[in-house]
């Protein structure tokens, strides 16, 4: 009789604690809908692997599949590379290339990653660690995991719950940022627009022509911007329609399923359950606030040299949560002035920051990797 | 500045790194701008 509750009595209150942590998961992603492809398997997979002796994860000689799988996709940085083909193939880059110079917004929204690994790193986390927890500010799933897994971060778990989490809550995080940083006035320049066409061989040649321009500059960034680019170029060739479907759809979907479920092997409690979680936390919001704080002060000194005015808000969009922050901050404009909208500059903007987040991605990697033992 | 040993070639990286992403944008920004006007009288 013993035998049947043995493994209950080696039940610790820190494994209760993240049952509740994956159960708070679960309730975001179906109750509240916030990036519920990836925090319900993480959610889940966050119970399974706080059972005592669980059979999901490795214990002792024993392989658990989650190990298995997070061996063979994660710690290879291959899942998040594959989802980025699916990633690409969804991407419509038109509303940037009938408007190219809306990109700088996406570079200056990159500002949070640089400033929070400083900041990490004067708190004390290892340069490795800070550059892994800085990078929650691409606002990028994939690229967030796959500099993370590269760097060999111990805090795997932590950063992606945060930054998807950060993700979903864009909405609550930016408006009160944007207002802080800009006037009423500047809020009410209004940004008319009319659309420019775009040639098929522009949009063919864009993925391929980013990919050598930041390949050539931070070779690690190849793989990342290369796949995304991949991607879009199965989208924008015209004549494999049926790999983009799979791309977005299948694939983007199964990788998705198994990111959640494999990442969450890095939830157990004696790694999730410390001081250093709570800080990063912490260090993400941050990240978020000065990503956005970046974007917009960026275009508020382009307003200075330029004779056209643009509403700085778009600046906020260079983060690459999209199509969450355009919506935001056209919600924004309409509720300054209903006659501003501001939606198509905030997408090319917004689209801009999905770029931007994977060359900083490769900029970190080319940089920081110097430290790798 | 903080008192933490590297601090200094950790901020040195970072400012670079920003940076880095502002002159790959340029560049790619005025590829693009080339690009739209090369092909802008073709039929696609």
């Amino acid at each position: 009789m013993q035998d049947l509750f043995s493994n209950v009595l080696e039940l610790q209150w820190q494994q209760v604690v993240m049952w509740a942590i994956g159960g708070i998961l679960i309730y975001l992603a179906i109750k509240k809908e916030m990036e519920p492809s990836l925090l319900l398997p993480i959610g889940f997979g966050t119970i399974l692997v706080n059972l005592p002796n669980s059979g999901a994860v490795t214990q002792a000689l024993e392989e658990g599949p989650l190990n298995v799988l997070f061996d063979a996709g994660v710690a290879n940085e291959l899942f998040p590379l594959l989802l980025f083909v699916g990633i690409g193939a969804m991407i419509d880059f038109k509303p940037l290339l009938s408007n190219p110079k809306l990109m700088i917004f996406g570079a200056a929204a990159q500002f949070g990653i640089f400033f929070t690994l400083c900041l990490a790193f004067a708190i004390g986390f290892d340069v490795l660690d800070a550059a892994s927890i800085a990078i929650i500010g691409a606002a990028d799933g994939p690229t967030s995991i796959f500099v993370a897994t590269s760097f060999g971060s111990k805090y795997l778990g932590a950063i992606i719950v945060v930054a998807y989490s950060y993700m979903a809550l864009v909405p609550i995080i930016q408006p009160p940022v944007v207002k802080l940083v800009t006037t009423k006035k500047e809020r009410l320049i209004r940004m008319p627009y009319a659309e420019k066409s775009v040639s098929k061989t522009t949009l063919i040649l864009f993925p391929i022509v980013i990919t050598a321009i930041a390949g050539l500059v931070a070779p690690k960034s190849v793989a990342l911007v290369g796949f995304l680019m991949f991607g879009n170029l199965l989208r924008v060739c015209g004549v494999l329609d049926s790999l983009s479907e799979t791309a977005q759809k299948v694939l983007a979907n199964l990788i998705t399923l198994f990111l959640g479920l494999t990442v969450a092997s890095q939830m157990q409690a004696e790694s999730f359950l410390t001081l250093e979680t709570l800080m990063i936390l912490g260090l993400g919001l941050l990240a978020f606030i000065f990503d956005t704080i970046g974007g917009v002060m960026v275009a508020k000194l382009y307003n200075l040299f330029s004779r056209t005015k643009i509403n700085p808000m778009i600046g906020a969009c260079g983060i690459s949560a999209f199509p969450m922050s355009a919506r935001v901050i056209n919600k924004m404009g309409l509720e300054e002035d209903n006659q501003n909208f501001l939606l198509m500059h905030a997408v090319g903007v917004n689209v801009s920051g999905q770029i931007a987040s994977v060359i900083a991605g490769g900029l970190i990697m080319t940089l920081f990797s110097t430290y790798l033992g | 500045m903080p008192n933490v040993p590297g601090f200094g070639e950790v901020l040195l990286k970072s400012v670079y790194g920003w940076l880095g992403i502002f002159i790959v944008t340029i560049v790619i920004i005025l590829v693009v701008m080339i690009m739209n006007k090369a092909t802008s009288n073709k039929k696609d």
